[in-house]
């Protein structure tokens, strides 16, 4: 089978590029994989990339502008393919609606993956139908807003099937395309496969990791660390990542003059050695698609505490079990459960143990055999479908990869002036 | 056995007054409390120090030094905007300056990841910002800037 991923800019970290890469890496020794990426800012993926996955940028953003001066032109043209309610709109731009669409429209069969709302939609609209198109959601359907989310149950009845990371936002998602053929299906993230050295459960080092954003809440960690650092002076909180709110969280830390025992650590390739330091993890999300580095912290064998936020946690986490979940956003309850940890030894190593047995179920392997399973029954699907009398191979040629422009003009969204 | 630096552990820049506090990797003065000196070097200009007491007890050190002390002694001459002090200390028995740094853990990088505030002192000339820092080397110094008058 020929799969093809796209991706926003695989050239990029965070949890979903590591998802997508991994799942690649994976299929690669099965199937024909091509990884594409719509944009390129760098020479080389951050991520390692199995050398039998083909991988290709739509736009390639490297070079200053002034030497691309009709890339930089297009470049700052808006989107009129995108949404702007989703959320990296700007990110896209009349360069990239043309490259997606030149792109999607080539393509003459497989299966096609794409990884967030612009580029499930575009998907949607412009792949060939007989393409097996398959959308991921790497968030959860409530987290988009009011406008994209019309965008979707408008689109996404059009593709062969929607994955979410949950079977809570499966459901979600049920409730707008219950009257459509795609098919929905829950597929968790799977654990990067790597050597993992069993944390430093007897160190005082508190763990945490994620894009400097809001999303991840490391605003309220660092404020219950307040508490903890005035009780426990000898333990200190490594927080791993950068992002935009750096310069903020740094202040939040001068103020409230933990610049002792809070350390911003910057980016890392090499998340795994700096997990395998920590004695506890700490996952402070105001919302998550799943919490991709939730499951790699406890597959070394770390207790974590985590707010039970939307969506993710609470999948991953039993309570008391093999981790701590606090009511989402309570900053004392963050403080009291990782206070908790600190002066009891066994637990963490009675949670942690439990942690790294509990997360062998996002296996790579056993996630890819679940992967492979909706590949397999989709393609079946489409053969039986394109046996039927109207979908004649002639027919099948009438939809041609190259639409004609008017065409794309029907399908031109209200927004558009 | 010869010291070799005075290992940093804790500084803290508030209430006035820039506070460090560590420990000297490879020797010690002896389990007696003695009294040892921070030395604040001008790097610009190296014959200009500043000196402030240090308390040592067996292999730990810690000294404060006066953010008004700091301001007052930062004159910026002609151009020039900006004055870096570099912390050493001395203890009895030692003739060499140990360089104040932190060089122990397992933290690259610390220029950027361990940062301090800034505080003013009042001097004639207008308002002085002190703010300690990490060198490239890891070693502590402290930087002085002309804030708004």
């Amino acid at each position: 089978m020929k799969i093809r991923y796209l991706l926003a800019n695989a050239y990029g970290m965070g949890g979903t590029i590591r998802t997508v890469i991994n799942q690649a890496n994976a299929m690669a020794g099965h199937h024909d994989v091509e990884l594409v990426s719509v944009f390129r800012n760098r020479d080389n993926p951050k991520f390692p990339l199995d050398p039998r996955v083909r991988l290709r940028a739509l736009v390639d953003l490297r070079g200053p502008g002034w030497r691309h001066p009709i890339r930089a032109w297009l470049g700052n043209r808006p989107s009129r393919l995108v949404p702007p309610s989703e959320v990296r709109y700007a990110t896209f731009s009349t360069i990239s609606d043309r490259a997606i669409t030149r792109f999607l429209r080539s393509l003459d069969g497989g299966v096609l993956v794409t990884t967030r709302p612009a580029l499930n939609l575009l998907a949607a609209r412009f792949a060939p139908p007989h393409v097996i198109r398959v959308a991921q959601e790497h968030m959860y359907l409530r987290s988009h807003k009011p406008e994209l989310i019309d965008e979707i149950a408008r689109w996404y009845p059009r593709l062969d099937a929607v994955v979410t990371l949950t079977e809570a936002d499966a459901a979600e998602y049920h409730t707008i395309l219950d009257d459509s053929q795609t098919r929905l299906a829950t597929i968790p993230n799977a654990l990067t496969p790597a050597e993992r050295a069993p944390a430093a459960l007897d160190g005082k080092i508190v763990v945490a990791a994620g894009r400097l954003t809001r999303q991840k809440g490391f605003d309220l960690l660092i404020e219950a660390f307040a508490t903890i650092a005035g009780k426990h002076p000898d333990w200190q909180l490594r927080i791993y990542g950068d992002g935009r709110e750096h310069a903020k969280l740094r202040r939040q830390i001068h103020r409230l003059h933990l610049y002792n025992h809070v350390f911003l650590m910057g980016g890392t390739t090499t998340l795994e050695r700096e997990l395998a330091k920590g004695a506890i993890f700490a996952f402070s999300s105001r919302y998550e698609g799943f919490g991709m580095v939730l499951i790699e912290a406890m597959a070394h064998g770390l207790p974590a505490v985590s707010f039970d936020c939307p969506s993710g946690p609470a999948d991953i986490i039993t309570h008391g079990r093999d981790g701590l979940l606090v009511p989402p956003g309570n900053v004392p309850e963050l403080a009291a459960a990782i206070d908790s940890l600190i002066t009891d030894a066994s637990l963490r190593h009675a949670l942690g143990t439990a942690a790294k047995a509990s997360v062998a179920r996002y296996d790579i392997e056993h996630i890819r055999q679940r992967w492979e399973h909706l590949f397999t029954e989709l393609h079946k699907a489409k053969g039986a479908a394109s046996k039927s009398p109207a979908d004649t191979p002639s027919a099948v040629s009438s939809i041609s990869p190259r639409k004609s422009i008017a065409s794309v003009t029907e399908d031109r969204p209200s927004w558009r002036p | 056995m010869e010291p070799g630096h005075a290992e940093v552990e804790q500084v803290w820049a508030r209430d006035g007054y820039v506070r460090v506090i560590g420990h000297i990797a490879g020797g010690g003065t002896g389990p007696a409390a003695s009294a040892g000196t921070l030395v604040l070097t001008d790097r610009d200009h190296p014959a200009v120090a500043l000196t402030c007491p240090a308390r040592l007890t067996d292999t730990r050190f810690e000294a404060s030094c006066d953010i008004a002390l700091i301001a007052s002694a930062s004159h910026f001459a002609g151009t020039a905007n900006r004055r870096i002090w570099d912390l050493h200390l001395t203890v009895p028995g030692c003739p060499r300056l140990l360089r104040v740094g932190r060089h122990l853990d397992d933290i690259p990088n610390k220029k950027k990841v361990m940062t301090f505030p800034a505080q003013t002192g009042h001097t004639p000339a207008g308002m002085v910002s002190v703010k300690p820092y990490y060198t490239d080397h890891a070693n502590l110094s402290l930087i002085c800037r002309r804030a708004a008058k």
